[in-house]
């Protein structure tokens, strides 16, 4: 078994379906597009450049783009393992995949990486036209972009990892998910100092409220990876990145041997 | 076909192995416990077809999930080429190709040569391209490899199916419900290729509600009814264990009401006329003799003496009622 070639067919499945149905890819980049305007020039014309109390949003016309950018990326992060057990088991797929020898744990965590590939693709898209309409000018480090949007997203995916965990159990989650979605973006977006002093280092250290911080540093002042790094704010999101990840890990591979014991890993 | 038995081998590497395999489902919400499958063994050998029959609820499917390691036993214990599924699992299935929910275990916008290339490297296949191609010839998808999956008939979504199933070279195959919904064409089709790939050297293990498919294609019969192994054996060994006892008799010519009523007597039952031949049957052997004699003298001409046969359907029915009663 060879992670690499697994992820490569993943990547592209994603590319196949991508091309096959144009129609889908082009209206689904022009929704992401057309939401991002809406939200910007919506906000613009509300707001002005005042503070808006939204994530990222509140910085002027770069946070605006990027907390939207991040939003999505962190929803998707948490929904896609969810969704794609919903999906494979309607389908059926989910049970070649239970049965094939990679764990199936890593077939969905693959699967959802390669999705994420194509959503930072279709997202820079949206970024660089948006910027275009829009005038707005960032600080172009893309690798810092991609790192730190990679590790919030890894950081989402273990929570997603324990929705699908339960999608596997209890096959019907829409609810518990759109749960999870509201309570991340509230936990966002309620200022810091309206909470609780014990809730403030576990938001602050949160994958997105992190991740989003440090984003808005890079595009608007225009922070380094190695500042980042040195004033300890990318070492918190890395451990918290990956903190989260192994939580997923454990209790999707601990409901994924309750499902093969209770006989639900491919009832549907 | 053939009809050797093939006994449980403990600790043999070939083929497939269940031991004293039993699934007790917990009780869960609405639900009461359920006892699924109780202790059933079995060996399937490279090669070999094993039909696995019952009616709806005695356990042939939990019995394949549990083979394929998406049901865990409460007990005992299953091996594929001498790997434990429950202990190595990762290894063992790599012997084993599943096709238990038909066509939905593929991805229907993709092509069939797409699904292909996707699950060979699910399943950690080294050359891709030539297994795929292999496949392709062996079960006649070449016109339709470059066809979506959604827009195949039932019957070559099937064949996809089994090709997907075989990506991994596997030695152990398992069809849940195989010709479900095939026409008559593509189930003739689909039979070929299950007996081409059991020649190739493949142990199937296949459930089915249809008796000519298990006749047609088993080389052994399983029997499951209230989750547990009522019988397995050959065809030919099951049907004379369970034979009807007597003959089957079959005379031309006219027999009178007089004669009729002797015949009777003398232990031939159901007489009836079909054809131009009249049929009746007798069960005591040695009321046999007398029988013929009365014919003779009748001058109604003797056309057959058979030993009552007993088909799959009659024997599975017996079995499985006898269970229930």
């Amino acid at each position: 078994m060879n992670p690499g070639r697994l992820f490569l067919a993943e990547l592209r499945r994603e590319a196949i379906l991508l091309v096959r149905y144009p129609l889908e890819t082009v209206s689904r980049l022009v929704w992401n597009l057309g939401f991002a305007l809406l939200i910007f020039f919506g906000f613009s014309a509300a707001v002005g450049s005042q503070a808006s109390g939204l994530p990222g949003f509140e910085e002027g016309n770069v946070g605006r783009l990027l907390g939207l950018l991040t939003t999505y990326i962190a929803i998707n992060g948490l929904g896609n393992a969810a969704e794609l057990i919903a999906e494979e088991v309607q389908t059926g797929t989910l049970e070649q995949a239970a049965l094939s020898p990679p764990p199936l744990v890593l077939v969905v965590l693959l699967r959802d990486l390669a999705s994420y590939v194509e959503m930072l693709l279709r997202f820079a898209l949206v970024l660089a036209i948006a910027c275009l309409v829009t005038g707005v000018r960032l600080h172009l480090d893309m690798p810092a972009y991609v790192v730190l949007l990679t590790l919030m997203y890894l950081g989402m995916e273990g929570i997603g990892l324990m929705l699908g965990g339960a999608g596997l159990i209890a096959k019907r989650i829409t609810t518990l998910a759109q749960f999870a979605v509201m309570l991340v973006f509230g936990l966002a977006i309620v200022p810091l100092d309206g909470l609780p002093a014990w809730a403030r280092p576990f938001v602050t250290a949160f994958p997105f409220t992190n991740a989003l911080e440090q984003l808005r540093a890079v595009a608007v002042g225009g922070t380094s990876l190695g500042v980042l790094w040195q004033d300890g704010r990318l070492p918190i999101l890395l451990w918290g990145a990956l903190a989260w990840l192994a939580l997923g890990l454990m209790v999707f591979g601990w409901a994924e041997r309750k499902a093969r014991d209770l006989g639900t890993l491919n009832q549907y | 076909m053939n009809d050797g038995q093939s006994p449980a081998v403990p600790g043999s590497s070939s083929g497939l192995l269940v031991e004293g395999v039993s699934k007790t489902f917990p009780a869960r919400a609405g639900r009461a416990r359920h006892d699924a499958v109780q202790d059933v063994s079995f060996h399937v050998r490279p090669g070999e077809i094993l039909g696995l029959l019952g009616p709806n609820g005695a356990g042939k499917t939990t019995t394949l999930k549990m083979i394929a390691g998406l049901v865990r036993p409460t007990s005992g214990r299953i091996f594929i080429e001498g790997l434990d599924v429950g202990t190595q699992r990762m290894r063992a299935v790599r012997g084993l190709g599943a096709v238990l929910e038909g066509n939905r275990n593929l991805h229907w916008k993709l092509t069939a040569g797409e699904n292909l290339d996707y699950f060979g490297a699910l399943k950690g296949v080294g050359a891709i391209a030539a297994r795929r191609d292999e496949l392709i010839n062996l079960l006649g998808l070449g016109p339709h490899v470059r066809k979506r999956v959604g827009e195949l008939s039932r019957g070559l979504q099937q064949r996809v199916a089994i090709a997907v199933a075989l990506m991994g070279t596997p030695r152990t195959l398992l069809l849940d419900e195989p010709t479900l919904g095939l026409d008559v064409e593509a189930a003739v089709v689909f039979r070929e290729v299950v007996r081409d790939i059991a020649r190739a050297g493949c142990g199937i293990v296949l459930t089915t509600h249809q008796m000519e498919v298990a006749e047609s294609l088993s080389d052994r019969i399983a029997i499951m009814a209230g989750g547990r192994l009522k019988a397995l054996d050959g065809l030919k060994t099951l049907r004379d264990a369970h034979r009807s006892p007597g003959h089957a008799l079959a005379f031309r010519g006219q027999p009178s009401p007089m004669h009729r009523e002797a015949l009777a007597h003398a232990g031939l039952a159901g007489l009836d006329e079909q054809d131009g031949l009249w049929h009746g049957v007798v069960e005591a052997v040695d009321a046999l003799p007398p029988l013929l004699a009365m014919l003779r003298a009748a001058e109604l001409e003797l056309v057959s003496v058979t030993e009552r046969a007993i088909d799959l359907e009659a024997l599975y029915l017996r079995i499985v009622t006898r269970d229930v009663a």
